[in-house]
């Protein structure tokens, strides 16, 4: 039993902006006892993917089948699970996504080795590794062991860097592939919808203003637009709650179960600080707050901290904008 | 068509919460207030809009926990469960997905639901695990994150829409029975009726009291709890509201934001 497998996390093929973090992750984790790392990547062409792993270094175990055309956790532990049989590794790592956490657990029930989920970092004793991760919203941290045996681990996004890719000091690793043909699975995917695609491009915007509950009312969201709105390269962000009150559709959603941004300025408006919203937010290179609570937990993270109730804040800061820009 | 509903007892994470003086779990003192986990709050409502949309359909709410998660369960019977299940387990302390997840499928192997409904995830530790876990131990299917779903009951088949990260959702067809953890946002979760009130004050919850477990699966354990260091300060911005917002400009300028 020795080794670090990891799982990277594609949907459609494509790789998802966190997910080579996972390298840096296994990376770190098997300096303390030189373990070789394996990758694992499915999909239903997934080649030049595999082929990016293989340039940083890494040996990796393709999956091309055509039912990975769509994300299919329930396929893909079963093919993790033959992998293991004959790898046998001590740490299987995935990205605390919701497919990821699946595909973990799965494994960790029918293997019976412990999980350890949303780890954001690690100190190592001499019992082993101790994983620390977040409870209560990131007001206290945990420190897990999995004891000596076997652990399944999800990692947070954003918790580790992705490694830059510098190929002239690596030795290409091996890439070899794997068949799962004979294996059968009840879950069966048939479409898949971006709800995302045309309207909102966070990802790419420089400024993302972002509202949370605090804006108070859909009636209210014409002053986040109208704040984006003077930036060259602004977009509307949400936190999950507003998604969830029908405010803003899913695509603006940042966090944990949205999406991860690192923006040149995140304006956070009325954002309590929840931490599935924060680890998908910061990143970001200046992070300005406004909110009535100054106990809000998202000022711990912030570069500024405004304490003011935004619907007169807002206002005020639009009429200051014209009056001196315009 | 049986359905169980998987639901939790969590802190309300804007109490005050401090850790104990063994440094092992949160102060569980009165200050914190419990209350059940919003994301199983749309699984238990979900379930009962299935109950409505179909006949002849029983909906169970189960909990493991202490005694005082037994209020989950009221509120459970109060919004349209019609049978509850207290498994109780008084350990105090770190609980891990896993033993949750154990002591679960003890009662549901025996019970023959036809579809498990869990939240996503729960608030306090956001594990997402022991929909997936469950599902693995009664050898069942599992989609995650689930925000639309509709029954075939010709075919026994479930097609369901899970959203994933970033607006991406798919359509997934899964055989029943299965499990699903729902994601916030599918419904509306009702406010009890009078009627259920009434019923759920007088009804009796089945109580578990698992025996002392002898785990065929290695767990996680707990060594220490501490507060995060707080890594940034940032500059608070001060003056009336007019003068905030126009040093923010100021500032945004220098920074060649605008």
């Amino acid at each position: 039993m020795q080794g670090i497998l990891i799982v990277i996390d594609t949907i459609d093929n494509r790789l998802q902006s966190s997910a080579f973090e996972l390298l840096t992750f296994a990376t770190t984790l098997a300096s303390f006892d030189s373990a070789p790392i394996s990758v694992v990547i499915a999909g239903d062409s997934i080649g030049e993917t595999a082929d990016r792993a293989a340039l940083l270094g890494f040996n990796v175990i393709v999956i091309e089948d055509g039912r990975f055309r769509f994300p299919n956790p329930d396929l893909l532990f079963r093919c993790i699970r033959s992998i293991i049989e004959s790898e046998a590794p001590k740490y299987i790592c995935f990205h605390h996504t919701m497919r990821g956490c699946q595909t973990a657990a799965t494994l960790s029930a029918l293997t019976g080795a412990p999980c350890i989920t949303a780890i954001e970092s690690f100190t190592v004793t001499s019992a082993g590794p101790l994983f620390t991760r977040s409870l209560f919203n990131g007001k206290i941290n945990i420190n897990l062991s999995p004891g000596t045996g076997p652990a399944v681990l999800t990692v947070l996004p954003g918790a580790y860097p992705a490694p830059e890719a510098d190929v002239a000091i690596h030795k290409r690793g091996k890439v070899n592939h794997m068949q799962a043909n004979r294996i059968e699975s009840p879950y069966l995917p048939v479409s898949m919808t971006d709800s995302s695609a045309g309207a909102v491009r966070l990802e790419d915007a420089d400024v993302i203003v972002s509202t949370g509950q605090g804006i108070g009312s859909k009636e209210h969201l014409y002053l986040i637009h109208a704040v984006a709105s003077i930036f060259p390269n602004g977009a509307v962000g949400a936190s999950r709650i507003v998604c969830d009150r029908k405010w803003l559709p899913y695509g603006h959603q940042v966090g944990v179960t949205g999406k991860t941004v690192a923006p040149k300025l995140y304006l956070a408006c009325g954002i309590s600080g929840a931490q599935q919203h924060i680890a998908g937010m910061k990143g970001s290179q200046m992070i300005v707050a406004i909110n009535r609570d100054p106990k809000a937990a998202i000022f711990d993270i912030s570069d500024y901290i405004i304490v003011e109730d935004l619907s007169k804040f807002l206002p005020a800061l639009l009429q200051k904008y014209n009056d001196i820009y315009s | 068509m049986r359905i169980l509903v998987c639901v939790k007892q969590v802190p309300d994470i804007e109490s005050p919460l401090s850790i104990d003086e063994d440094s092992l779990w949160i102060l569980e003192d009165d200050r914190i207030a419990f209350r059940m986990n919003r994301y199983d709050e749309f699984a238990l409502e979900e379930a009962v809009l299935i109950r409505e949309s179909l006949v002849d359909v029983t909906v169970d709410a189960i909990t493991v926990g202490p005694s005082r998660a037994a209020s989950v369960l009221k509120k459970s019977l109060e919004r349209g469960a019609v049978n509850a299940i207290h498994i109780v387990c008084e350990t105090p302390g770190y609980c891990p997905p896993a033993l949750t997840a154990s002591l679960l499928a003890d009662y549901a192997r025996n019970n023959c639901y036809d579809l498990i409904l869990t939240g996503v995830m729960a608030e306090d530790d956001m594990q997402c695990q022991v929909g997936p876990l469950l599902a693995a131990r009664l050898g069942l299917p599992c989609a995650v994150s689930v925000v639309r779903e509709s029954i075939s009951l010709a075919g026994r088949t479930i097609t369901v829409e899970c959203e994933m990260e970033g607006g991406v959702a798919e359509t997934v067809i899964l055989p029943l029975p299965c499990l699903l953890t729902i994601q916030s946002g599918i419904n509306r979760p009702r406010y009890p009726s009078l009627s259920n009130v009434l019923r759920a004050k007088e009804q009796e919850l089945l109580r578990i009291f698992p025996e002392g477990n002898a785990a065929t699966f290695s767990i996680e354990k707990a060594l220490s709890l501490s507060y995060p260091v707080k890594s940034t300060h940032g500059t608070i911005i001060e003056g009336s509201t007019e003068e905030k917002a126009e040093k923010l400009l100021t500032l945004l300028h220098e920074k060649s934001l605008l």
